[in-house]
């Protein structure tokens, strides 16, 4: 079977579960919504509670949980990749407890300064992100000429075991109210309420994922070894750097909407390769449409569970995530 | 050809490789023999264009390695390393298709050319009913057999839309392709070796510290240690017990068979020769 015959199931395959994932979404929750009045746009919005459900509180949370679980998946596809170990996830390097200072440090110190419109805490996560993405690039890049994967990932958990403690010292001064804002923050939630947030990550996780594309080649390579890669004809230092850059910004940009939510990163590349083989051709948008898929359906879980109570997504995703890494780790003899 | 001239080499303050001097022909086969740290690997990469020498040029045909873009390079020479271990599970026809990325455009998908090229790669190297396994479930030879079949894919033309018309059938450059393979196995990649250079021309640069396969395999030797060369020619002339004690501080008998086969055996290390 060629690739090219592969590659066109694969999208449909995934792409069909992502769509009807997305156009049922909506539709389940804890309150009954009246579609037909809800998309009958001769009633005044203000008056269309059931539109007002639909289109404030549904449907950006499905997308909100479609753009995250994306982002995620394909993360850590790309840092699985970069680092040779697929045991990496998008959180390895720093980049989400960079985030989560950042918002933390918007919460207890009440900034109210946004940007554009945006909030102030998405705005904070994303810049911590980018922050710890500095700190540990200037970090790999100092010690070897290139980029080497044994040091960033020391400094990444590094720098993950330093951002917490600072976590840990704001923490300590902070009021009830804030540590209890912060603690929902950690746990990861996709109730977005409104459409800023996605639209103001759009550029960042497009442009990720323009990279991404390019990536998947040099990935197959890659995990031959840097050498070997090298001699085949790829700029192994080029490619690294793309990899490290994109994935971390489209970590920072799924952060930043949805807080640290775990386990994407590393169930679905999983499952996708062994659904299609490791070929990062097949694996990066694989694991991109099922992630979106993956997230969306655990939201609707989260929203109806224990309705009226609408649990954090990330808490689905870790009781999901938890017994399916012990799997991974008894799975092969 | 192949030529690397005043090689001057260091990853840090020590250099690693001074002064030395290597031509390897077209069509020939030459063995790059020295005891473990004395820098063959890392000629190997500077001959390979990976590592750039601090001092001196590395020539393919005249051109110095500089001046070819990544991908030209790739389609000329080849890199066999000493163990490939894989991060995911490849099967052999993924990893063999590996070698013809310097062929492909950034987003071309590998045709029926490409196709046909690893396919026979992979029968010239007898591992076409391996095609469809896992690679990490291979033994070490068939994995070994497997990597020459990608990088003689990597050397090969075949695709219509790669721009590959260099002319002659490339260099494969082995490091200590045999030293984690027991003596079937070594056997074995030998004859392949010496059977791909026989039948398709391709010009083969050895590393190694087996003294008996360099010695049986090779056209041309050079001897190195700690970085320089003790002793550079046809492998008649390099291969005596005074330039093997000399280098690896080892006092050995060389026996010729009738065959052509060289035996190096080992009798006692001599004290103080090495530095």
């Amino acid at each position: 079977m060629t690739l090219q015959w592969r590659f066109v199931r694969t999208i449909l395959g995934f792409g069909a579960l992502l769509l009807a994932t997305l156009l049922l979404a909506p539709l389940v929750g804890p309150t009954p919504v009246d579609f037909r009045r809800a998309f009958d746009f001769s009633i005044p919005f203000a008056d269309n509670t059931d539109a007002q459900i639909f289109f404030i509180a549904r449907l950006p949370r499905t997308l909100a949980g479609a753009t995250v679980g994306a982002l995620f998946a394909a993360a850590g596809v790309v840092f699985q990749g970069l680092l040779r170990n697929p045991l990496a996830t998008p959180f390895t390097l720093g980049v989400s407890t960079g985030a989560a200072l950042g918002a933390i440090l918007a919460i207890s110190f009440n900034w109210s300064i946004g940007v554009a419109g945006i909030s102030a805490v998405p705005v904070a996560a994303f810049a911590g992100s980018l922050m710890a993405v500095a700190i540990v690039y200037a970090l790999a890049q100092a010690r070897h000429r290139g980029l080497s994967t044994t040091v960033l990932l020391l400094a990444g958990v590094t720098m993950n075991a330093f951002f917490s403690a600072m976590i840990l010292f704001v923490q300590y001064f902070a009021s009830f109210a804030d540590t209890y804002r912060t603690l929902r923050w950690l746990m990861g939630d996709l109730d977005v309420s409104s459409y800023q947030p996605l639209l103001a990550a759009i550029p960042t996780a497009a442009a990720s994922f323009a990279v991404f594309a390019w990536l998947a080649r040099p990935l197959n390579l890659l995990s031959l070894g840097a050498d070997s890669a090298e001699s085949r004809g790829l700029d192994v230092t080029k490619a690294q750097r793309a990899a490290f850059f994109s994935a971390s910004l489209a970590t920072g940009a799924a952060v930043s909407i949805g807080g640290p939510i775990g386990f994407v990163g590393i169930i679905i590349p999983h499952l996708v390769r062994l659904l299609v083989g490791p070929d990062h051709r097949l694996v990066l948008p694989a694991s991109a449409l099922f992630g979106a898929a993956f997230l969306t359906g655990c939201d609707v879980v989260a929203r109806t569970i224990l309705a009226p109570v609408e649990l954090p997504v990330g808490i689905i995703t870790a009781l999901i995530g938890g017994p399916f890494f012990l799997w991974l780790l008894i799975k092969k003899p | 050809m192949l030529r690397a001239a005043d090689i001057w080499f260091a990853y840090d303050a020590t250099p690693v490789l001074r002064d030395v001097r290597l031509t390897v022909p077209t069509a020939g086969i030459v063995g790059i023999l020295g005891p473990n740290g004395s820098g063959k690997t890392t000629l190997l990469r500077v001959l390979a264009g990976t590592r750039r020498p601090q001092r001196g040029t590395v020539t393919l045909d005249g051109q110095p390695l500089t001046t070819f873009s990544r991908s030209d390079l790739a389609r000329r020479m080849a890199v066999v390393p000493q163990e490939t271990h894989l991060a995911f599970d490849y099967t052999v026809g993924e990893v063999t298709m590996m070698g013809r990325y310097p062929h492909l455009g950034a987003f071309e998908i590998e045709g029926p050319a490409d196709i046909a090229v690893i396919e026979e790669t992979l029968t010239s190297t007898g591992t076409l009913h391996l095609k469809d396994r896992l690679f990490a479930t291979l033994s070490g030879g068939e994995k070994q057999r497997v990597v020459i079949a990608a990088a003689l894919a990597q050397i090969s033309g075949g695709a219509p839309s790669s721009r590959r018309d260099f002319g002659g059938p490339g260099f494969l450059l082995l490091d200590e392709p045999t030293a984690s393979l027991d003596l079937g196995y070594q056997l074995e990649v030998a004859a392949l070796l010496r059977r791909l250079h026989q039948e398709r021309g391709v010009s083969i640069v050895i590393s190694t510290h087996d003294l008996g396969l360099a010695g049986t395999l090779c056209d041309r030797l050079l001897m190195i240690r700690s970085g320089e060369v003790v002793a550079d020619g046809e492998t008649d002339a390099v291969l005596t017990t005074e330039n093997v004690r000399t280098v690896f501080g080892v006092e050995t008998d060389i026996i010729q068979r009738p065959s052509g086969q060289r035996v190096v055996v080992p009798i006692h290390p001599v004290r103080d020769t090495r530095a």
